[in-house]
């Protein structure tokens, strides 16, 4: 049966996506956010199991080499993950229902944002590293044409330069899984699992290039901000509260969990990484190039508890994903509001809307509390595991980076927050209500709230992913 | 007694607070507000007199962090008075904020304030600790989004950074004694990098919330567009009691602070220079509530001098100070809104003669006045007294002359303080009548303030008497003894005070010239309209009073220095503004550089994609050419490699 829900949670969107195709527009919709909230639905349903310590696999097809695989797995990380994608996904559908009715090529919107899903749920369940990267290149390619959905030319340059830089990396990646093959003979990640042998630097190096260039990680993070301006918004809830973060799970996963090795350099990378992009965040004008640098800025801090190589520090990290990617997608789901009222994105041309939309205003507010790290919000906790982990460590400059890069986090969330909801009223250009957005960026401002008054409860599963690396 | 009873005065205001924020009738939210902090102060008091209890609850188990909470003398007395503060205002908030904006608002950030002040104060654990006091940073957010959005994210921004320091203080503290648990750490010596970071740390994170130079900028700006109460309960009480509690519990609980180490040396340059400049500012104001402000910070200096010394009497007399400062600063404060509540004015040039019309504001007002300046037998004398005994005992332990600048700065301050309230007194109570005044006496309004909103202000008037002149019986034996283990008993203090004698012999001494002033009345002539040259006084003619020391102001050194403080510069709000922008456009740069990067590598690839498309002409002869160019590189590489 829990093999049913799993193969249930990965088949059913990605199958289901193909039907997009399909059906009539209204059925389409309907269609689209039943199979996602399915497969959230058969997620749930893993839980109780894997809270209890126990993996599951399921092997649908086996090539003799042992090269390629249909083989699937879950444990504590592969579930947190797509718990997570699958639920920010929901939203985002939700929320596109409104946002996209008077867009053109319905059709291509829900077919690539479905497979997209499907393939982030898929990239948490392999177990095969082909497998993996299947998936990992389905959500690059989607994120291609989802960046370029509105097909200007600058747009579709844009969308180029997405798809390129992440390629860029993962083909490097790509190559250290044959390094991995050629010398461990194998690509199952389970038999991988603390497998030794003579190159596995260089094959990891090799890997990292693909986890930086996806996880939009300094030097190669230059895309995400030029990639999120030109994207619709609910596209841009997912690419950065969720997508970007397959790379970190690629990390953990491989690094982490499947090698057990962590460079110190790469700390410190993880910190300046956040600190350039809290840095770039503060200068920015345009809402989502702001919060896209925000992305940079805080995937750092998950890289950071993930590089650790703690059990607190993995557990903080996985924490800090769910923290994130939930008031992430909230600031986006919200900047596109904002858009659609005012047909702009730029801070200093907004104003005031705090006076006519208070509870959206205190929505969005949650969201930023929760980001820049303020109890009792989600963000406080995983802000101060993190550091308090590297605190314990002994790396007391990544931590007092990572303080000032709070402190930055803190001067450009208020100055976004102040730029489009105080200050003097500016009129809206469209009489534009958007109950059922403006419903979703609330509803995850809650969250936000909710994780940090239920920590103890939200922190299960993590704690039992985290659990199993370190027993 | 049952341990959980530490839990009541976290959970009732919580509950109390979401219930106000929900219920939109405002006499039940008054209820409700005044109910709980009532109950709950009463709960203080059997915390207080139970000595001693620790609440343990699991939280995050997979950390090894417990929910936990312990009441010892220190916490349960600070405890107390945060309750005290909180019934007082929410009292006096039911008649004076009945015809303002956004009370749901303001009964329910009140009661949640309450509720996480306590808290922070129970918090026996670190991140229970940085919990409840990041959260008093967002309830303050909210609290000044009352004025506006422009002070609120100054507050924010000012207390937020500072929380991130604290924070990261904290998480050295841990690192340091490798525990989570207060009340398990030792005090450790401040010598390694990492202990003086971590203290540095700690201070700027309490020193914030007390509000002293210079973390000070949102006060000041916060006094003429927050509701009065706010005033009176944030910056005025329930700041000072968190931020010096906390500050105290680093000097004395987590570290050893040596007197006369660079560090204590340090905390008592912040402490005069906050006491000195604050109060040269508070002169010049024009506006009660802004000077109110102004003195708010300045008598964070005593407090940041007296532990900064790092002699038990010394630490004792700023807790003292502390608490001193909380009763009347928020009675002046309470004060200030009471003649705002009839006048419908804080500015003293429109303000006089109120005196007659507000007998108890004026009496209250007068007696916090004379605390706060320092006068026997009031209370603030009592604290001050202690402070400069601690900074002398100091000096003397180093032999240096350093304590004599700590020593006049304090008293410079105290003369000032007691300039500056003059002009207040003066202005606001004493002079003549302004035309404000007089208009709004034509309609019947200026009559003294209700008895929900006086009676906060004669228990803190009455217990400004009580501490001063029963000192040594009831606050120090009660409160700051316990709290403070090493202090030595009075007997051995360098300079003895008999507050119970001295104010007998003020009183006989008053007494005295009552007689000889009734004497002197019956035999005086005629009463008649003050005159000038023959001509009765106009308005324009009336001196308010607030130009007293404007002299200072265009004193020869002084004017510049004013200027600069004017202009804000020893806020740190603006500095870190422009420092955090500058660092930005740098890291900004730094982006832009590595995005260029890959541009450049874009434009390699193109380039290189042209010159390979010039090569393919469609000429077969070209083609042939480089075939046979290609054959001879091959021929050579062979011979040379397979050939010797």
């Amino acid at each position: 049966m829990l093999s049913f829900f799993l193969m249930g949670a990965v088949w059913v969107p990605l199958i289901g996506s193909l039907f997009c195709l399909l059906f009539p527009r209204k059925v389409r919709e309907g269609w689209s956010v039943g199979i996602v909230g399915l497969s959230f639905v058969f997620l749930f349903f893993l839980t109780g199991s894997v809270m209890q310590g126990k993996s599951l696999q399921v092997d649908i097809l086996s090539l003799k080499e042992g090269y390629f695989a249909l083989s699937f797995f879950a444990d504590g990380i592969s579930l947190t993950f797509a718990l997570i994608f699958s639920f920010v996904g929901l939203v985002s559908l939700i929320y596109s229902l409104s946002y996209m009715r008077k867009e053109e090529n319905h059709k291509e919107y829900y077919f690539m944002t479905c497979l997209m899903i499907a393939s982030l749920i898929g990239v948490s369940f392999s177990k095969n590293l082909v497998l993996f990267y299947i998936f990992w290149e389905i959500a690059a390619l989607t994120t291609w044409r989802l960046v370029g959905f509105y097909r200007e030319e600058r747009i579709v340059w844009i969308a180029d330069k997405t798809f390129l830089m992440t390629f860029l990396g993962s083909s490097f990646m790509l190559m250290g899984f044959i390094l991995l093959y050629v010398q461990a003979g194998s690509l199952d990640l389970i038999q991988l699992k603390g497998a030794t042998f003579s190159n596995i630097n260089l094959a990891l190096s090799l890997i990292f290039l693909g986890i930086i260039a996806k996880s939009a990680i300094l030097p190669l993070h230059t895309w995400l901000s030029d990639a999120h301006p030109v994207a619709p918004s609910p596209m841009s809830a997912i690419l950065s509260g969720v997508e970007v973060e397959v790379g970190l799970l690629g990390f953990l996963r491989i690094f982490v969990w499947m090698a057990g090795i962590s460079w110190d350099w790469i700390l410190t990378l993880a910190v300046v990484s956040s600190l350039i992009g809290a840095g770039a965040a503060l200068v920015e004008k345009d809402i989502k190039r702001i919060i896209a640098y925000s992305t940079v800025s805080q995937v750092g801090y998950i890289l950071l508890g993930f590089a650790l190589l703690t059990r607190a520090g993995v557990l903080a990290g996985l924490l800090y994903f769910i923290v994130h990617a939930i008031a992430k997608a909230a600031l986006f789901l919200g900047a596109g509001v904002v858009e659609r009222k005012y047909e702009t994105r730029d801070i200093t041309k907004l104003g005031g809307l705090m006076k006519t939309s208070p509870v959206f205003g205190i929505g969005f507010l949650f969201s930023a509390f929760s980001i820049a790290g303020f109890p009792p919000f989600g963000g406080f906790y995983a802000k101060l595991m993190v550091i308090m982990e590297a605190v314990k460590e002994g790396q007391f400059w990544v931590a007092t980076i990572a303080i000032a890069t709070a402190v930055l986090t803190m001067l450009y969330l208020f100055r976004l927050f102040n730029g489009i909801f105080m200050g003097k009223e500016v009129p809206a250009k469209s009489a534009f209500a958007g109950r059922l957005m403006i419903g979703c960026v609330i509803f995850l401002g809650i969250i936000s709230l909710g994780i940090g008054i239920f920590i103890a409860q939200v922190l299960g599963l993590p704690g039992i992913a985290a659990a199993e690396m370190f027993k | 007694m049952n341990s959980s009873i530490l839990l009541y005065p976290i959970i009732l205001p919580l509950i109390g607070g979401i219930i106000c924020f929900l219920i939109p009738t405002r006499k039940v939210k008054e209820a409700i507000s005044i109910g709980i902090t009532l109950v709950v102060f009463i709960l203080a008091l059997l915390i207080f007199l139970s000595k001693e209890l620790s609440f343990t609850h699991t939280w995050l188990s997979f950390l090894g962090i417990d929910f936990s909470l312990r009441s010892y003398s220190f916490s349960s007395f600070i405890l107390l008075f945060v309750n005290l503060f909180s019934f007082l205002i929410s009292l006096y908030s039911a008649r004076f904020m009945a015809d303002k904006f956004r009370t749901r608002e303001y009964y329910s950030y009140l009661l949640l304030t309450a509720s996480c002040a306590a808290g922070a104060v129970l918090a026996a654990n670190i991140v229970v600790f940085l919990l409840f006091w990041g959260i008093l940073g967002v309830l303050l957010y909210a609290f000044l989004s009352l004025g506006s959005s422009r002070l609120a994210t100054k507050g924010l921004f000012i207390i937020g950074s500072s929380d991130f320091a604290l924070i990261l203080g904290a998480l050295f503290l841990y690192k340091l004694s490798g525990t989570l648990i207060m009340g398990e750490i030792e005090p450790l010596s401040i010598t390694s990098g990492l202990a003086i970071s971590s203290f540095i740390l700690l201070m700027i994170g309490s020193l914030a919330k007390a509000g002293a130079i210079p973390f000070h900028g949102w006060i000041p700006e916060a006094a003429d567009q927050v509701p009065t109460p706010v005033m009176a309960y944030l910056p005025a009480s329930l700041d000072k009691l968190l931020g010096i509690y906390f500050l105290a519990r680093i000097c004395l609980d987590f570290f050893k602070l040596v007197p006369n180490t660079s560090l204590s040396l340090l905390l008592m340059f912040i402490g005069s220079l906050t006491i000195v400049v604050a109060v040269m500012m508070a002169l010049v104001q024009h506006d009660l509530k802004k000077l109110l402000s102004y003195h708010a910070i300045s008598q964070v200096g005593y407090m940041v001098l007296g532990i900064g010394t790092g002699v038990p009497l010394g630490i004792a007399g700023g807790i003292f100070h502390m608490v001193n400062n909380a009763i009347y600063k928020s009675c002046l404060f309470l004060g200030g809104g009471s003649v705002e509540h009839r006048v419908g004015t804080t500015d003293i040039d429109r303000l006089g003669g109120l005196a007659k019309f507000m007998p108890f504001t004026f009496v209250t007002v007068l007696i916090a006045a004379f605390s706060i300046s320092g006068v026997p037998p009031f209370n603030g004398f009592f604290s001050k007294w202690m402070l400069y005994q601690g900074v002398i005992e100091g000096g003397k332990l180093s032999g240096g002359g350093m304590w004599i600048i700590w020593l006049v700065a304090a008293m410079f301050g105290s003369a000032l303080t007691l300039a500056s309230f003059m002009k207040l007194i003066h202005g606001t109570f004493l002079s003549e009548e302004s035309d404000e005044v007089k208009r709004e006496l034509s309609e019947g309004k200026v009559t003294e303030s209700s008895l929900s909103m006086l009676f906060p202000m004669i228990v803190l008037a009455g217990l400004c008497v009580v501490f001063g002149i029963f000192a040594y019986e009831v606050p120090l034996k009660l409160f700051i003894m316990p709290s403070v283990p090493a202090l030595s008993s009075p007997g051995v203090w360098i300079g003895w005070w008999q507050p119970e004698l001295a104010t007998l012999l003020i009183i006989l001494g008053i007494i005295v010239g009552l007689i000889i002033y009734s004497i002197g009345r019956i035999k005086l002539g005629r009463e008649s309209e003050t005159y000038i040259g023959g001509e009765v006084n106009s308005s324009q003619m009336r001196a308010s009073g607030v130009d007293f020391y404007d002299t200072l102001r265009d004193f020869a050194g002084l004017k510049r220095l004013y200027k600069a403080a004017e202009r804000g510069t020893l806020d740190i709000y603006k500095g870190m503004l422009s420092f955090a922008q500058g660092t930005g456009y740098f890291l900004w740069a730094l982006d832009r550089l590595a995005d260029l990067l890959w541009r450049g590598l874009s434009w390699v690839v193109l380039l290189a994609g042209r010159g390979a498309s010039l090569a393919h002409t469609g000429n077969l002869h070209t083609y042939l050419a480089w075939y046979l160019l290609g054959l001879v590189i091959l021929l050579l590489v062979f011979l040379v490699g397979f050939g010797g």
